[in-house]
């Protein structure tokens, strides 16, 4: 679920494994206002599930979405999800980026924003590249769009080297997009860092205090382990 | 599949950090990973826990024909396993990690075999006819960093737990080997319990060296050399090996293994209690349980690791702000009760073996002032470094190129 629509209200109903058939009021009729989401599948009008997770459930005024929430580390690109890679290679003009997935993502070094063949952005493999996939398909590799800000900007440069990048299982990652898990605003009620979350399970952070990046990384790869509401009240009676 | 590459984000982070005297999961430069050794139902099946490393051990056993060399001596081979269960990059068949086998397995062979730690003579039946052949497979469950202290613990607790099936002699020289219901079997004779202890060497400047004891894999992959010593509590070195691109001189090294050596100890008696212990619940039960109650999942690992430094409030970011601009003299803010052992443990590897036991707390010991003229805006350690050589030293004793010259 890449992105949360506003007012929305996320319902946890069953944990379930590949093949339990799924059995809702809300299923059963009125189609049109169902969306089935990542880990089901509908089949010959009956809607399984293919992974194993909890089944949650996200209402607005009209709309029901249905979805699996798996635990996983090994990520599968999706179109319009925000993802850190690490370039690799460079291959003439193009550098191959690997974002976690089984193939690798390229861009051209001319990809940024008001840069020509004459004042180019000089990348260097091991630079980290936040931006947005598109167009991802079984069969090609996906189409990778570098950032500055989700939505606003075409990248003007790669993350800045300081700061520290981490692996963290994608449930984590998602939890800390999630705007109702207010884990970030707690810790940053105390200093100021950055935080750049790949949905790919990597995650740039960058504070001025380096005892408080190993803090905050420590921090955040909790959630892996304690829920979040476990996490605020255990962080913020300390 | 090819490992996932290394940014230079994630390189130059940690290296900072080992330089501020920080490392990544809040341990103190010199202190180890909770370890836990736990026997199967078999005799010989030994599983050993470092952090989130994982190595089994099993010791098998059978009657060969001895070296024409050595008639009347037993049989000993080590074999390592690394498989994709270990980490993704590496290919059955130990295709990916061809060297890191290699490496592995010489380091086993030299420190358990050569050492000649297990006596072998014990193993033979009948002189130039029939001898025991014992075979220790170690299988890597999880690769973690700092594979060669865990193989070899599972090994050596694992050879130390073995017994070997009573054997019945005929007259004409055949050999009957008795099942366990009918002779009890017979226990190993181990002289000396081996250990090995590794060091990562991270060189965050030329001519600044820090050394990090038992690595986890991302400090592996970021350390400039390592330095991986085998010895016994009892004082013989039996291996080492100093790969990578460091230079040390002969001082340094010294400091590192005297400090592997009251390491060794700790491990050792580890060892033999695990031992004794497992083998004291087999006596009184039926059947042994075995690995059932015993392991410990990752999830839990992590659960209590994250409880325990939650508890002694470092994973916590203080309310009060320690950032004031102050020059390198002035104390740091930190609580001052850790200050009695913060002076114990200001010199390195000089001081007695209670450091090794260190509480966690000694992370936050080291000590944080800021340096207003500090480019990276990071905290400096001042001169209390959890390393094993204090920064005068390092000027002095390191080989410069100008010393090459």
């Amino acid at each position: 679920m890449s992105q949360m629509l506003e007012g929305q209200q996320v319902k946890e109903l069953v944990i379930v494994l590949p093949g339990d058939k799924i059995e809702h009021p809300h299923l059963e009729n009125n189609w049109d206002s169902v969306c089935v989401g990542p880990g089901l599948l509908c089949k010959n009008g009956a809607v399984y599930a293919t992974r194993t997770g909890r089944l949650k459930m996200s209402s607005t005024n009209k709309k029901y979405i249905f979805y699996v929430d798996s635990q996983c580390k090994r990520y599968i690109p999706q179109a319009g999800e925000f993802v850190i890679g690490v370039i690799t290679r460079r291959l003439g003009y193009n550098y191959l980026i690997d974002i976690g997935a089984s193939g690798f993502v390229t861009i051209t070094d001319l990809i940024f924003e008001n840069y020509s063949k004459k004042n180019i952005q000089h990348l260097y493999i091991g630079d980290l590249i936040y931006g947005q996939l598109f167009a991802t398909n079984n069969y090609r590799e996906p189409e990778f769009v570098p950032l500055d800000v989700p939505k606003v900007s075409v990248g003007i440069a790669p993350l800045p080297r300081d700061g520290i990048m981490f692996h963290v299982p994608l449930h984590v990652a998602r939890l800390l997009i999630d705007p109702s898990i207010t884990l970030l605003k707690t810790i940053g009620k105390k200093t100021d860092f950055t935080l750049v979350v790949g949905y790919n399970g990597r995650i740039w952070l960058h504070s001025e205090d380096i005892n408080d990046v190993v803090t905050i990384m420590n921090n955040v790869m909790m959630l892996e382990i304690f829920s979040p509401q476990e996490l605020r009240t255990k962080l913020s009676c300390s | 599949m090819k490992e996932t590459p290394l940014s230079t984000c994630e390189r130059t982070a940690l290296t900072d950090m080992v330089e501020c005297g920080l490392r990544h999961d809040r341990r103190g430069f010199l202190e180890a990973r909770d370890t836990t050794i736990s026997f199967g139902r078999e005799y010989g099946s030994c599983s050993v826990i470092l952090g989130e490393t994982r190595v089994l051990a099993q010791v098998t056993c059978e009657v060969v024909e001895p070296r024409a060399s050595r008639p009347s001596e037993g049989k000993l081979s080590i074999a390592v396993h690394l498989s994709p269960m270990a980490a993704p990059h590496l290919e059955p068949g130990g295709g990916g990690g061809g060297a890191e086998v290699d490496a592995l397995q010489q380091v086993l062979e030299r420190n358990i075999k050569e050492s000649r730690c297990l006596d072998l003579e014990s193993l033979c039946i009948r002189a130039e006819e029939s001898v025991w052949q014992l075979r220790v497979d170690i299988t890597v469950l999880n690769h973690d960093g700092n594979l060669c202290d865990a193989s070899n613990m599972a090994a050596v607790a694992a050879l130390r737990h073995f017994h070997r099936p009573d054997v019945l002699v005929e007259e004409d020289g055949r050999v009957t080997v008795l099942s366990h219901a009918t002779s009890p079997p017979v226990p190993t004779f181990m002289r000396k319990v081996p250990v090995c202890v590794s060091y990562a060497l991270v060189c965050p400047q030329e001519d600044k060296c820090l050394v990090l004891m038992d690595p986890t894999h991302v400090e592996e992959r970021v350390m400039t050399g390592k330095l991986v010593a085998g010895l016994n509590p009892h004082g013989d070195i039996t291996s080492l090996v100093f790969p990578g691109r460091v230079a040390l001189k002969k001082e340094q090294i010294m400091k590192c293994l005297e400090h592997a050596f009251r390491r060794a100890k700790i491990i050792a008696e580890m060892v033999q209690q695990a031992v004794e212990d497992d083998l004291q619940t087999r006596a009184t039960e039926d059947r042994p349980s075995g690995f059932r109650d015993k392991l410990v999942s990752d999830e839990e690992y992590k659960r209590q690791r994250f409880t325990h430094l939650m508890a002694t409030k470092v994973l916590t970011i203080p309310t009060e702000s320690t950032e004031a601009a102050v020059p390198m003299e002035e104390e740091p803010s930190v609580p001052k009760e850790q200050d009695p052992a913060n002076d114990s443990t200001n010199n390195e590897l000089v001081d007695d073996p209670d450091d090794l036991e260190e509480s966690r707390t000694s992370a936050v010991i080291a000590s944080v002032t800021k340096t207003s003229k500090n480019k990276k805006k990071v905290k400096k350690t001042k001169d209390v470094k959890m390393d094993s050589d204090s920064e005068e030293e390092q000027q002095h004793t390191l080989l410069t190129s100008q010393d090459l010259q």
